[in-house]
């Protein structure tokens, strides 16, 4: 770890864990103000910006911040949690609507019935072929991902009850508090800030290949993080050669798509130009490359 | 679920009853609470579970990750399926399934060492070395047969590869016709030591005698000491047909040879031939992983082209028994592997860096002149 903190410089680690973490920014602008505006239209009595904190971020947030919060999380989170979000939008217009337009009955209608509506149909006629895909392959918890919302944006689009509602938003921004920072460790702690590399190391002839992540290059060594843990320093006069390799761990792990897009890539990963990569080098296996064959001498004259 | 009572301060248009009202709040909130909980349950699993192992990870887990050359154990004396020539390369069925999956398990031919291995041996993975050292070797791909029996005695078989029976070869001047195994009581029947086919040739009242390599038999038989050598249909069919023009001649040559004849005697049970992939898991996943892609099409037609090279050419000259299914067997429900793949690897297109479908003589040639395992 004082490795890593030497020689990683401060700017590139809050740089991996600003695009690491960017996904949680949507999540913990949204889910307040949904509270808060839960709360409003659930006890106004207890609505109170000065002493609530739930009732300030609803009362207190621009709208253009939303839309912005809505554009990013569209653009950040992976496709099996945008039904989630469509559902916290929709519970979101909703109950703004209500806050702010309660003595608009067909307004309310629109807003509490017909577009939730509407968002189920459409949002389960896109992802039934999906749902039956991912209980085929077993995988449930995207199954859930995809199911629930749709049927939850029909839910929230109005008050509970008064006496429980400040309970109520208590309790879920409590769990959700807690639940942040082990969801964001989990996914930080996965973040590569390191390049895995396969070092080649011998002379004349590369009589090993250091599989690890590497950690510097000074004036007089290579230092490497290997798969086992040990820190490697070589000798620059014995690195032959270096090459770059991938990395496991960012293989998907869901086989489900919806119509040819990933339930783990995110908008902006789907968008991008991406094509098979290539086989990748025999040396990220750790295979020593064989020696080539040596040209026949001319014969002489 | 939605409610349109006004909220205070707003006098409603059509006011719902205070009952309705509140029945719908308390439905409403119980439908929040479940959805939540199942919402932070679903997250929660879908961030901690990481889902299967990647095809790295199965390497590494095999243990393959950093080591140099792949050990596999071969037979050398069967033509058509896996033979060792003068020229020090080995030839058939088997080599060619071997550097298929030895490539999907990283190892390109170069790095793929072929030794000999004896039929007692192959449950052990014992092959011998040119300078006569024993060593275990990583898989054995040496025509054997699945059975429940060496799955029991702790034989870890890959899925199957290929799907033959048990038939019978004769001399073609001898008078012996077989058509079952019964035809073979009272004569002098070969067969290899340890195979599946010792018993049944045992219970038609046969003298059989076993073997340790088929060649001895069919020497036997040629120098007319045997009636008949009884094993796998894809194993006899090599030494009826003659050996392609182009191939070297084998190491282990066989004198005073006489034309021979192949008879189906119409044995019950398949034959299926799998790997030995040692105790180790993650190795057998791997070979699984490679051979379902063999099956599916993934890789191309490489074992088409092993196929129609060895045992298709030997089918010509053996028209009264099938020589194998020319179709790759179905894996068992055991077999099936999951691995993490990149969504474009789950498709059965050419890989960019695999573009051939089958075996170049070019390919061949180099293949064998580095891999001779001497």
């Amino acid at each position: 770890m004082l490795l890593l903190v030497q020689y990683v410089s401060p700017l590139g680690l809050l740089s991996a864990l600003l695009i690491a973490l960017v996904w949680a920014v949507p999540l913990v602008v949204l889910v307040p103000v949904v509270l808060g505006r839960l709360l409003q239209v659930s006890a106004p009595e207890r609505f109170d910006p000065e002493r609530s904190l739930l009732a300030y971020a609803a009362a207190r947030t621009p709208g253009w911040v939303l839309v912005v919060t809505g554009a990013l999380a569209t653009l950040t989170w992976q496709l099996r949690f945008l039904p989630g979000l469509v559902m916290l939008l929709v519970w979101l217009i909703a109950l703004h609507i209500r806050s702010r337009y309660p003595d608009r009955p067909r307004l309310l209608l629109a807003t509490g019935l017909i577009v939730p509506v509407v968002v189920a149909a459409v949002g389960y006629a896109c992802l039934a072929p999906a749902i039956r895909s991912a209980l085929g392959h077993g995988e449930l918890a995207t199954a859930l991902l995809l199911a629930l919302p749709p049927a939850g944006a029909l839910v929230l689009t109005g008050p509970v009850p008064a006496r429980m509602a400040p309970a109520v938003t208590r309790v879920v921004i409590y769990a959700v508090g807690a639940l942040m920072p082990l969801l964001t460790g989990a996914v930080f702690l996965r973040v590569p800030l390191l390049p895995a590399v396969a070092v080649e190391v011998g002379q004349p002839d590369t009589q090993e290949v250091v599989l690890g992540e590497a950690v510097t290059v000074t004036d007089r060594m290579t230092i490497v993080l290997s798969r086992s843990g040990e820190v490697r320093f070589l000798p620059n006069d014995d690195v032959r050669a270096q090459v770059l390799c991938p990395d496991a761990d960012r293989v998907p792990s869901s086989r489900v798509n919806v119509a040819g897009w990933p339930v783990e890539d995110t908008a902006l990963e789907w968008l991008m130009p991406r094509r098979p990569v290539g086989a990748p080098d025999p040396r990220c296996g750790g295979l020593v490359p064989l020696p080539l064959p040596s040209a026949t001498p001319s014969a002489g004259p | 679920m939605s409610e349109f009572e006004a909220p205070t301060g707003a006098p409603p248009q059509r006011p719902a009853s205070p009952d309705r009202t509140a029945r719908t709040r308390w439905l409403r909130l119980a439908a929040l609470l479940v959805l939540l909980v199942v919402a932070a349950v679903t997250v929660v699993r879908v961030v901690s579970v990481t889902g299967p192992p990647s095809r790295d990870q199965l390497r590494e887990r095999a243990g393959l990750t950093g080591k140099q050359e792949l050990l596999v154990g071969v037979k050398d004396d069967q033509p058509g399926v896996s033979q060792l020539l003068e020229n020090g390369a080995f030839a058939g069925f088997d080599i060619e399934i071997a550097y298929m999956i030895a490539e999907d398990l990283g190892f390109d031919a170069p790095r793929v060492r072929f030794l000999p291995i004896e039929s007692e041996d192959r449950a052990r993975r014992q092959a011998r070395t040119p300078d006569g050292r024993y060593v275990t070797v990583d898989l054995v791909i040496a025509s054997y047969s699945i059975t429940d029996d060496r799955r029991r005695q702790g034989v870890v078989f890959s899925a199957p590869y290929l799907q033959t029976e048990q038939s019978v070869v004769t001399r073609a001047d001898s008078d012996l016709r077989p058509t079952t195994f019964n035809d073979l009581a009272g004569r002098k029947v070969c067969t290899l030591a340890t195979s599946t086919a010792e018993r049944n040739l045992t219970a038609a009242g046969a003298k059989a005698h076993g073997r340790n390599r088929i060649s001895q038999c069919i020497q036997e038989l040629y120098d007319g000491k045997i009636d008949a050598v009884t094993t796998d249909a894809a194993i006899l069919a090599g030494f009826v047909a003659p050996p392609p023009v182009e191939q070297a001649p084998p190491v282990n040559k066989l004198t005073n040879p006489k034309p021979l004849r192949h008879f189906d005697i119409g044995a019950d049970g398949d034959e299926l031939w799998g790997v030995n992939t040692g105790p180790d898991r993650a190795m057998r996943d791997l070979v699984n992983l490679s051979l379902e892609e063999a099956r599916t099409g993934r890789n191309g037609k490489r074992w088409r082209a092993a196929f129609d090279r060895y045992l298709g050419y030997a089918q010509q000259y053996n028209d009264e028994q099938q020589v194998a299914v020319d179709r790759q067997p179905p894996p068992g429900p055991a077999d099936k592997v999951e691995v993490r793949q990149w969504p474009w690897e789950r498709f059965a297109w050419r890989h960019p860096n695999q573009p051939r479908t089958g075996l170049s003589p070019a390919v061949t040639r180099v293949r064998a002149r580095r891999s001779s395992g001497c």
